[in-house]
Protein backbone atom coordinates (compact mmCIF):
# COMPACT_ATOMS: atom_id res chain seq x y z
CA UNK A 1 0.00 0.00 0.00
CA UNK A 2 1.14 3.77 -0.79
CA UNK A 3 1.71 6.55 1.60
CA UNK A 4 0.70 9.98 1.51
CA UNK A 5 3.55 12.34 2.44
CA UNK A 6 2.20 15.92 2.82
CA UNK A 7 5.25 19.02 3.37
CA UNK A 8 4.60 22.19 5.49
CA UNK A 9 6.68 24.21 6.27
CA UNK A 10 6.50 26.11 10.12
CA UNK A 11 6.48 29.58 10.76
CA UNK A 12 9.93 29.54 11.69
CA UNK A 13 11.10 27.83 8.88
CA UNK A 14 11.10 24.71 9.64
CA UNK A 15 10.38 21.55 7.45
CA UNK A 16 7.57 19.34 9.04
CA UNK A 17 5.90 16.24 7.23
CA UNK A 18 2.66 14.65 7.64
CA UNK A 19 2.63 10.12 6.64
CA UNK A 20 -0.88 9.10 6.53
CA UNK A 21 -1.38 5.45 5.53
CA UNK A 22 -4.78 4.90 3.60
CA UNK A 23 -4.96 1.39 4.85
CA UNK A 24 -4.76 1.75 8.40
CA UNK A 25 -6.02 5.46 8.95
CA UNK A 26 -8.96 6.28 11.05
CA UNK A 27 -11.70 8.28 9.77
CA UNK A 28 -10.62 11.10 11.76
CA UNK A 29 -6.93 11.09 11.21
CA UNK A 30 -7.84 10.62 7.16
CA UNK A 31 -10.21 13.86 7.58
CA UNK A 32 -7.33 15.94 9.11
CA UNK A 33 -4.94 14.81 7.07
CA UNK A 34 -7.17 15.83 3.65
CA UNK A 35 -7.33 19.61 5.27
CA UNK A 36 -3.83 19.80 5.82
CA UNK A 37 -2.47 21.70 2.73
CA UNK A 38 0.81 21.14 1.70
CA UNK A 39 2.75 19.99 -1.00
CA UNK A 40 2.06 16.41 -1.24
CA UNK A 41 3.98 13.07 -2.69
CA UNK A 42 2.76 9.97 -3.03
CA UNK A 43 5.73 7.08 -1.71
CA UNK A 44 5.02 3.56 -3.23
CA UNK A 45 5.41 0.19 -1.90
CA UNK A 46 9.15 -0.65 -1.87
CA UNK A 47 9.39 -3.16 -4.52
CA UNK A 48 11.33 -6.72 -3.00
CA UNK A 49 14.73 -6.69 -3.92
CA UNK A 50 17.54 -8.95 -4.77
CA UNK A 51 21.39 -8.93 -2.21
CA UNK A 52 23.17 -6.57 -3.72
CA UNK B 1 24.48 28.51 18.62
CA UNK B 2 25.67 25.31 16.43
CA UNK B 3 29.43 24.74 15.33
CA UNK B 4 31.78 21.93 14.65
CA UNK B 5 35.14 21.69 16.52
CA UNK B 6 37.65 19.84 15.52
CA UNK B 7 39.46 17.84 18.17
CA UNK B 8 43.29 16.75 16.92
CA UNK B 9 43.91 14.64 20.05
CA UNK B 10 40.95 12.31 18.74
CA UNK B 11 40.57 13.46 15.11
CA UNK B 12 37.03 13.84 15.70
CA UNK B 13 34.40 16.35 15.79
CA UNK B 14 33.06 17.82 18.39
CA UNK B 15 29.33 19.67 18.09
CA UNK B 16 28.63 22.78 20.25
CA UNK B 17 24.92 23.70 20.89
CA UNK B 18 25.07 26.24 23.26
CA UNK B 19 21.24 27.11 22.54
CA UNK B 20 20.00 23.37 23.66
CA UNK B 21 21.03 24.47 27.08
CA UNK B 22 17.49 26.36 26.97
CA UNK B 23 15.50 23.25 25.12
CA UNK B 24 12.60 22.29 26.91
CA UNK B 25 12.31 20.07 29.96
CA UNK B 26 9.88 17.46 30.88
CA UNK B 27 6.87 20.30 30.57
CA UNK B 28 3.65 19.47 32.40
CA UNK B 29 1.13 17.10 30.64
CA UNK B 30 -0.96 20.21 29.43
CA UNK B 31 1.89 21.46 27.35
CA UNK B 32 2.89 18.11 26.07
CA UNK B 33 4.96 20.05 22.72
CA UNK B 34 4.51 16.39 20.68
CA UNK B 35 0.90 15.69 21.00
CA UNK B 36 -1.24 17.14 18.38
CA UNK B 37 -2.68 20.49 18.31
CA UNK B 38 -6.07 20.54 19.83
CA UNK B 39 -8.87 23.73 19.09
CA UNK B 40 -8.39 26.29 21.01
CA UNK B 41 -5.47 24.43 23.23
CA UNK B 42 -1.89 24.92 23.77
CA UNK B 43 -0.03 25.17 20.44
CA UNK B 44 2.21 21.87 20.34
CA UNK B 45 4.76 21.41 17.78
CA UNK B 46 2.09 19.84 15.26
CA UNK B 47 -0.41 22.22 14.25
CA UNK B 48 -2.66 19.62 13.01
CA UNK B 49 -5.63 17.95 15.42
CA UNK B 50 -4.78 14.68 14.72
CA UNK B 51 -1.67 12.87 13.16
CA UNK B 52 -0.51 9.52 12.60
CA UNK B 53 3.01 9.80 11.82
CA UNK B 54 5.00 13.54 11.47
CA UNK B 55 8.78 14.07 11.37
CA UNK B 56 9.54 17.84 11.68
CA UNK B 57 12.83 19.88 12.33
CA UNK B 58 14.26 19.77 15.88
CA UNK B 59 13.43 23.73 17.69
CA UNK B 60 16.74 23.08 19.20
CA UNK B 61 19.41 21.14 16.59
CA UNK B 62 22.74 20.58 16.80
CA UNK B 63 22.37 20.60 12.72
CA UNK B 64 20.81 22.93 10.46
CA UNK B 65 20.76 22.98 6.22
CA UNK B 66 21.42 26.61 6.52
CA UNK B 67 23.45 27.01 9.78
CA UNK B 68 25.75 29.92 10.93
CA UNK B 69 29.15 30.77 10.54
CA UNK B 70 31.39 29.69 13.24
CA UNK B 71 31.71 31.89 16.75
CA UNK B 72 35.21 31.55 16.47
CA UNK B 73 37.85 31.67 13.98
CA UNK B 74 39.17 27.96 13.03
CA UNK B 75 43.05 27.25 12.16
CA UNK B 76 45.52 24.65 11.35
CA UNK B 77 45.07 23.34 14.98
CA UNK B 78 41.57 23.72 15.33
CA UNK B 79 39.37 23.53 12.60
CA UNK B 80 35.67 25.00 13.01
CA UNK B 81 33.10 24.39 10.15
CA UNK B 82 29.52 25.15 10.35
CA UNK B 83 27.33 22.59 11.65
CA UNK B 84 25.33 22.09 8.52
CA UNK B 85 23.06 18.81 8.54
CA UNK B 86 19.55 18.06 9.74
CA UNK B 87 18.45 17.14 13.27
CA UNK B 88 14.79 15.53 13.17
CA UNK B 89 11.90 14.75 15.53
CA UNK B 90 9.59 11.52 14.55
CA UNK B 91 6.04 11.12 16.25
CA UNK B 92 4.46 7.92 16.13
CA UNK B 93 1.77 8.03 18.55
CA UNK B 94 -0.40 10.73 20.20
CA UNK B 95 -0.67 9.51 23.23
CA UNK B 96 1.68 10.42 25.97
CA UNK B 97 1.83 6.65 27.81
CA UNK B 98 2.67 4.52 24.46
CA UNK B 99 5.35 3.30 23.47
CA UNK B 100 7.45 1.73 20.31
CA UNK B 101 6.88 -2.03 21.26
CA UNK B 102 3.36 -1.66 22.51
CA UNK B 103 2.17 -0.51 19.13
CA UNK B 104 0.13 -1.82 17.07
CA UNK B 105 1.94 -4.29 14.80
CA UNK B 106 0.81 -2.40 11.89
CA UNK B 107 1.91 0.71 13.29
CA UNK B 108 5.31 -0.32 13.33
CA UNK B 109 5.20 -1.14 9.84
CA UNK B 110 4.38 2.04 9.11
CA UNK B 111 7.23 3.42 11.18
CA UNK B 112 9.37 1.39 9.80
CA UNK B 113 8.50 2.56 6.07
CA UNK B 114 9.01 6.12 7.51
CA UNK B 115 12.62 5.44 8.91
CA UNK B 116 13.41 4.49 5.04
CA UNK B 117 11.87 7.46 3.47
CA UNK B 118 13.71 9.80 5.90
CA UNK B 119 17.22 7.46 5.30
CA UNK B 120 16.65 8.17 1.40
CA UNK B 121 15.39 12.00 1.52
CA UNK B 122 18.05 12.95 4.22
CA UNK B 123 20.77 10.78 2.49
CA UNK B 124 20.29 11.94 -1.54
CA UNK B 125 21.13 15.89 -0.06
CA UNK B 126 24.62 16.83 -0.91
CA UNK B 127 25.43 18.10 2.41
CA UNK B 128 25.13 14.74 4.42
CA UNK B 129 27.49 12.14 4.58
CA UNK B 130 25.88 10.03 7.26
CA UNK B 131 22.02 9.47 8.19
CA UNK B 132 21.52 8.29 12.05
CA UNK B 133 17.90 7.10 13.22
CA UNK B 134 17.61 6.28 17.02
CA UNK B 135 15.24 6.69 19.85
CA UNK B 136 16.60 7.47 23.41
CA UNK B 137 13.99 6.08 25.75
CA UNK B 138 13.37 6.85 29.45
CA UNK B 139 15.02 9.44 32.08
CA UNK B 140 17.56 7.31 32.60
CA UNK B 141 18.84 7.74 29.41
CA UNK B 142 17.90 11.32 29.40
CA UNK B 143 15.73 12.55 27.68
CA UNK B 144 13.61 15.59 28.24
CA UNK B 145 10.24 15.03 26.34
CA UNK B 146 8.13 12.11 28.18
CA UNK B 147 6.28 11.80 25.16
CA UNK B 148 7.57 8.61 23.06
CA UNK B 149 9.63 9.79 19.72
CA UNK B 150 12.40 8.79 17.93
CA UNK B 151 15.12 11.15 16.45
CA UNK B 152 17.36 11.53 13.12
CA UNK B 153 20.60 12.78 12.85
CA UNK B 154 22.17 13.73 9.17
CA UNK B 155 25.77 14.75 9.42
CA UNK B 156 27.60 16.06 7.45
CA UNK B 157 30.47 13.47 8.12
CA UNK B 158 30.68 9.93 8.96
CA UNK B 159 30.51 9.73 12.94
CA UNK B 160 33.20 7.90 14.90
CA UNK B 161 31.41 4.45 15.17
CA UNK B 162 30.01 3.97 12.21
CA UNK B 163 33.33 4.88 10.53
CA UNK B 164 35.23 2.27 12.76
CA UNK B 165 33.02 -0.10 11.96
CA UNK B 166 33.02 0.02 8.52
CA UNK B 167 36.93 0.63 8.39
CA UNK B 168 36.49 -2.97 10.38
CA UNK B 169 34.51 -4.87 7.85
CA UNK B 170 36.68 -3.76 4.62
CA UNK B 171 39.98 -4.94 6.92
CA UNK B 172 38.15 -7.67 7.57
CA UNK B 173 37.06 -8.64 3.97
CA UNK B 174 40.62 -8.14 2.63
CA UNK B 175 41.99 -10.26 5.27
CA UNK B 176 39.91 -13.61 4.65
CA UNK B 177 38.25 -12.80 1.20
CA UNK B 178 34.66 -13.11 3.19
CA UNK B 179 32.19 -10.57 4.65
CA UNK B 180 32.40 -9.77 8.34
CA UNK B 181 28.90 -9.91 9.13
CA UNK B 182 28.29 -13.20 7.33
CA UNK B 183 30.74 -14.74 9.26
CA UNK B 184 29.07 -13.48 12.43
CA UNK B 185 25.38 -14.85 11.37
CA UNK B 186 27.17 -17.95 10.80
CA UNK B 187 29.05 -18.04 13.69
CA UNK B 188 25.97 -17.26 16.20
CA UNK B 189 23.75 -19.54 14.00
CA UNK B 190 26.34 -22.45 14.97
CA UNK B 191 26.97 -21.34 18.51
CA UNK B 192 23.34 -20.88 19.43
CA UNK B 193 23.59 -19.60 22.77
CA UNK B 194 24.01 -15.90 22.05
CA UNK B 195 20.53 -15.88 20.19
CA UNK B 196 17.38 -14.37 21.50
CA UNK B 197 15.46 -14.45 18.32
CA UNK B 198 15.38 -14.54 14.70
CA UNK B 199 12.87 -14.46 11.90
CA UNK B 200 13.43 -14.81 7.75
CA UNK B 201 15.26 -11.95 7.56
CA UNK B 202 16.91 -10.67 10.97
CA UNK B 203 18.79 -12.31 13.63
CA UNK B 204 18.75 -10.95 17.32
CA UNK B 205 21.81 -11.32 19.32
CA UNK B 206 23.47 -10.58 22.63
CA UNK B 207 26.95 -10.08 20.60
CA UNK B 208 29.92 -11.77 21.62
CA UNK B 209 31.29 -8.53 22.61
CA UNK B 210 28.44 -7.34 23.91
CA UNK B 211 29.09 -3.79 26.10
CA UNK B 212 26.19 -3.77 27.99
CA UNK B 213 25.04 -6.61 29.82
CA UNK B 214 20.97 -6.91 27.95
CA UNK B 215 22.44 -5.63 24.83
CA UNK B 216 20.78 -6.89 21.54
CA UNK B 217 21.82 -6.60 17.98
CA UNK B 218 19.48 -6.70 14.99
CA UNK B 219 21.21 -8.16 12.30
CA UNK B 220 20.31 -8.37 8.31
CA UNK B 221 20.65 -11.64 7.02
CA UNK B 222 20.97 -10.35 3.44
CA UNK B 223 23.47 -8.13 2.24
CA UNK B 224 21.97 -4.72 2.76
CA UNK B 225 23.47 -1.90 4.09
CA UNK B 226 20.33 0.16 4.67
CA UNK B 227 16.54 0.23 4.86
CA UNK B 228 16.87 2.10 1.59
CA UNK B 229 17.81 -1.46 -0.04
CA UNK B 230 15.08 -3.22 1.66
CA UNK B 231 11.42 -4.26 0.40
CA UNK B 232 8.62 -4.66 2.13
CA UNK B 233 9.02 -8.51 3.27
CA UNK B 234 12.14 -7.33 4.81
CA UNK B 235 10.84 -4.06 6.42
CA UNK B 236 8.03 -5.59 8.29
CA UNK B 237 10.32 -8.52 9.53
CA UNK B 238 12.29 -5.63 10.97
CA UNK B 239 9.32 -4.46 12.38
CA UNK B 240 8.31 -7.68 13.90
CA UNK B 241 12.47 -8.17 15.31
CA UNK B 242 11.82 -4.36 16.91
CA UNK B 243 8.05 -5.09 18.25
CA UNK B 244 9.69 -8.76 20.01
CA UNK B 245 12.66 -7.44 21.14
CA UNK B 246 11.35 -4.08 22.92
CA UNK B 247 8.66 -6.58 24.31
CA UNK B 248 11.31 -8.97 25.99
CA UNK B 249 12.74 -5.82 27.22
CA UNK B 250 9.36 -5.27 29.51
CA UNK B 251 8.87 -8.83 29.95
CA UNK B 252 12.26 -9.30 31.18
CA UNK B 253 12.00 -7.33 34.84
CA UNK B 254 7.88 -6.11 34.32
CA UNK B 255 8.86 -2.48 33.43
CA UNK B 256 9.21 -0.62 30.57
CA UNK B 257 12.86 -1.19 30.05
CA UNK B 258 14.84 2.34 29.58
CA UNK B 259 17.48 1.87 26.07
CA UNK B 260 19.10 3.59 23.64
CA UNK B 261 17.67 2.08 20.02
CA UNK B 262 20.25 3.09 17.26
CA UNK B 263 20.45 1.83 13.34
CA UNK B 264 24.16 1.26 11.76
CA UNK B 265 23.82 2.41 7.93
CA UNK B 266 25.69 2.63 5.19
CA UNK B 267 27.06 6.58 4.63
CA UNK B 268 25.69 8.34 2.45
CA UNK B 269 28.86 9.39 0.88
CA UNK B 270 27.90 7.80 -2.28
CA UNK B 271 30.93 5.26 -1.90
CA UNK B 272 30.26 1.32 -2.14
CA UNK B 273 30.06 0.27 1.38
CA UNK B 274 29.15 -3.90 0.30
CA UNK B 275 31.02 -5.18 3.23
CA UNK B 276 29.04 -3.26 5.80
CA UNK B 277 25.79 -4.27 6.79
CA UNK B 278 22.65 -3.11 8.43
CA UNK B 279 21.82 -3.74 11.81
CA UNK B 280 19.96 -2.25 15.20
CA UNK B 281 21.35 -2.02 18.13
CA UNK B 282 20.24 -1.77 21.82
CA UNK B 283 21.52 -0.55 25.07
CA UNK B 284 19.55 -0.82 28.23
CA UNK B 285 21.38 0.98 30.80
CA UNK B 286 20.23 -1.74 33.41
CA UNK B 287 22.44 -4.76 34.92
CA UNK B 288 19.96 -5.62 37.15
CA UNK B 289 15.98 -4.72 37.83
CA UNK B 290 17.56 -1.84 40.34
CA UNK B 291 21.29 -1.16 39.43
CA UNK B 292 22.39 0.90 36.62
CA UNK B 293 25.29 0.25 34.16
CA UNK B 294 27.57 3.79 34.69
CA UNK B 295 29.77 4.70 31.92
CA UNK B 296 32.58 5.39 34.71
CA UNK B 297 36.15 5.96 34.08
CA UNK B 298 37.43 3.12 31.93
CA UNK B 299 34.46 3.32 29.34
CA UNK B 300 34.63 7.33 29.43
CA UNK B 301 37.78 7.92 29.65
CA UNK B 302 39.69 4.71 28.17
CA UNK B 303 37.26 3.77 25.56
CA UNK B 304 36.96 0.39 27.19
CA UNK B 305 33.94 -0.84 28.67
CA UNK B 306 33.79 -3.43 31.46
CA UNK B 307 30.63 -6.00 31.15
CA UNK B 308 29.97 -7.67 34.36
CA UNK B 309 28.18 -10.70 32.48
CA UNK B 310 28.40 -12.97 29.72
CA UNK B 311 26.76 -12.44 26.53
CA UNK B 312 25.73 -16.05 26.54
CA UNK B 313 24.24 -15.91 30.08
CA UNK B 314 22.14 -12.53 29.43
CA UNK B 315 20.64 -14.31 25.80
CA UNK B 316 19.49 -17.05 27.49
CA UNK B 317 17.59 -14.99 30.01
CA UNK B 318 15.97 -12.54 26.96
CA UNK B 319 15.52 -16.15 25.01
CA UNK B 320 13.53 -17.72 27.53
CA UNK B 321 11.29 -14.46 28.49
CA UNK B 322 8.12 -14.26 26.94
CA UNK B 323 7.10 -10.71 25.65
CA UNK B 324 5.20 -8.80 27.14
CA UNK B 325 2.04 -7.13 25.18
CA UNK B 326 0.58 -4.56 27.76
Amino acid sequence: MHVIKKTITKEDGRALYYYHFPGTATAEEKQVFDKIEGEVEIIEEPEETADV
Amino acid sequence: MSELRWNPTLEEWVVTATHRQDRTFFPPPDYDPLAPTKPGGFPTEIPASAYEIVVFENKFPSFRPEPPQPSVEGSVLYPVRPASGVCEVICYTPNLDAELAQLPAAKLRELVRVWAERFKDLGDRPYVDYVYIFENKGKEIGVTLPHPHGQIYAYPFVPPIPAKEVAAARSYTARTGRNLYDDIIARENHDGVRIVWQNASFLCVVPFYARYPYEVHIIAERAHTSLKQMGTKELNDLAEALRVIGQKYNALWNKSLPYIMLMHQSPTTGASYDEYRFHVEFYPPYRTPEKLKYLAGSEAGAGVFINDTHAEDTAKILRDTAPLQW
